[in-house]
């Protein structure tokens, strides 16, 4: 129990803090704690990283600063924060995560069954899946202009991901310096440049229609099992395959798929990780990395996900309904120079130096994305096209 | 219509769900004592605590493979065991190993949990 107090606390903090993203925490806590990580640092990272799923929504919609999970939240979000219903938004989110995730872990069994029936199939079709979604993500650009610059974040990524990653790689820990490159420092670096947006927001509950939050987390938990399958894939490019498939869809129901998907996928990703033993998400790397998940685990993984899904939806609430108004207004340029260089120094005492060439430049590449306004989610491209050429032979 | 009430309530029946849960696995997670001649084919899948002197051991980057004798004899697999198992398995002391029976290659086997210095 104290493990899944902990995770709640880390995940609280790392929701909270723009650009810390919780695949860098986990990342970071198995590197440092390796020789001494066991199942209790299992049960930490998973907790953490189900209530950072709830929290993240909140500096996303309320400062404009988007973690790569939730960035395309920062649009009908920011819509609702616009107007004074942050909180409304926030809300959303999470009944969203709370539905979603809850029918994840009773639909657990069912999926890894599925999963480890079909594996060579999903295998097969990976290819063509990661491309339709690189594919995807470039052509939704608004112009021609920003596809041509997606597209260049695209190739950048890739090459950055297939150099670092192949096996005869001379970088120390090659996961930790780009994820803490593209989704850690790049958007602390332009968080650190812009001002938050003031608005005075409503706290009172609004009430919220059964049938939208029971259809949406569906969709977003069918999103998340899709998705949870193939590496390189976050919540925010399910969404938008979900918004390119599904037409037009409402502001309010695309915030409760959105806080579906991101939950959910963070749970059907451990699910994976049992299933077949791949990973999909930081989390699930890191987890691997820990321990070689077993039956036996799985109740207590599964008790442990239910009260961090409780404990974040109950957090992001009341957190959201304190201090929305105070959140909207602070200047977190400070915090987030802090975090940048804890970051920063994290990287290079746990890898070596060409790890920091490799974080170095896929903070300028994240940096870039941002600053072009570009979805930084092209930069996911690091993981899925070395996923693509492994999956197709061509990955040493 | 839904209301805050009802997100309350429903997270907390959630996190009730979630520690019941999380109480169930770790009562069930009982591991029986037993001599190393007691394990056999009908052991598999099951827990045991077994005690014994480690013959015989192999450090290996993500795990330990080792031999405990208690008069019988049986493979034990500890994986990705941490700084202070490694150090105890080192030492090829008396240990008490906690962890499941498994069949691996037609040979019964322990995939150890949890592994302690014995004092005897």
């Amino acid at each position: 129990m104290l493990a899944v107090v902990a995770g709640c606390i880390i995940g609280t903090v790392t929701g909270l803090v723009p650009g810390l993203h919780v695949n860098t925490v986990a990342v970071l806590a198995v590197s440092i704690l390796r020789e001494n990580a066991g199942f209790e640092t299992v049960i930490l990272i998973a907790s953490a990283g189900i209530v950072h799923t709830f929290l993240d929504f909140i500096p996303s919609i309320c400062l404009g600063a988007p973690s790569d999970e939730s960035f395309l939240s920062v649009l009908p979000g920011q819509r609702f924060f616009l107007k004074g219903k942050g909180h409304y938004a926030v809300s959303l989110t999470v009944w969203g995560g709370l539905a979603a995730g809850t029918m994840a872990i009773a639909f657990a069994p069912l999926f890894i069954k599925f999963v480890q029936a079909n594996v060579t199939t999903i295998n097969s079709i990976l290819p063509f899946v990661l491309l339709s979604v690189i594919a995807l993500m470039v052509f939704d650009e608004k112009g021609f202009k920003r596809k041509g610059i997606a597209l260049t974040v695209v190739v950048f990524s890739a090459v950055l991901g297939v150099v670092v990653l192949r096996e005869t790689s001379i970088v120390k820990n090659p996961l930790l310096p780009l994820v803490s490159g593209f989704f850690g420092a790049a958007p602390l670096l332009h968080t650190i440049k812009s001002k938050p947006i003031a608005r005075k927001q409503v706290t009172e509950f609004v009430k919220t229609r059964f049938a939208l939050v029971s259809k949406n987390s569906a969709i977003g938990l069918a999103g998340a099992a899709f998705v949870s399958l193939f590496p390189g894939i976050g919540p925010s490019q399910a969404a938008l395959t979900i918004k390119t498939t599904a037409g037009k869809i409402k502001a309010n129901e695309y915030l409760v798929v959105l806080g579906g998907i991101n939950t959910a996928n963070m749970l059907f990703s451990i699910a994976a990780l049992y299933a077949i033993g791949t990973t999909r998400t930081g989390i699930a790397a890191a987890i691997k990395q820990v321990i070689e998940l077993d039956s036996v685990h799985l109740p207590s993984l599964a008790g442990a996900s239910l009260a961090a899904i409780a404990f974040g939806a109950i957090a992001t609430i009341i957190i959201s309904k304190k201090f929305i108004n105070v959140i909207s207004g602070i200047e977190y340029a400070r915090i987030n120079e802090t975090v940048l260089v804890i970051l920063t120094a994290s990287v290079f005492m746990l890898s070596n130096f060409p790890g920091m060439i490799a974080f170095a430049s896929a903070t300028a590449i994240g940096f870039a994305a941002i600053s072009l306004k570009v979805k930084r989610s092209n930069c996911m491209a690091f993981l899925m096209v070395p996923a693509i050429l492994q999956y197709t032979s061509l990955f040493i | 219509m839904l209301k805050e009430r009802h997100l309350a309530a429903t997270a907390a029946l959630i996190a009730v769900c979630g520690i019941a849960l999380i109480a169930a696995a770790n009562a069930l997670v009982e591991y029986k004592e037993t001599s190393i001649a007691e394990i056999d084919g009908g052991s598999i899948g099951k827990r045991v605590l077994v005690f014994g002197h480690i013959e015989w051991a192999l450090q290996k980057d993500n795990f330990v493979l080792l031999t405990l004798n208690d008069g019988a004899k049986i493979k034990v697999v500890a994986f990705s065991p941490t700084k202070e198992e490694r150090a105890i398995l080192a030492r090829g002391a008396y240990v008490s190993v906690k962890g499941t029976v498994k069949q691996y290659k037609n040979e019964i086997e322990i995939v150890a949990e949890e592994v302690n210095e014995w004092k005897g």
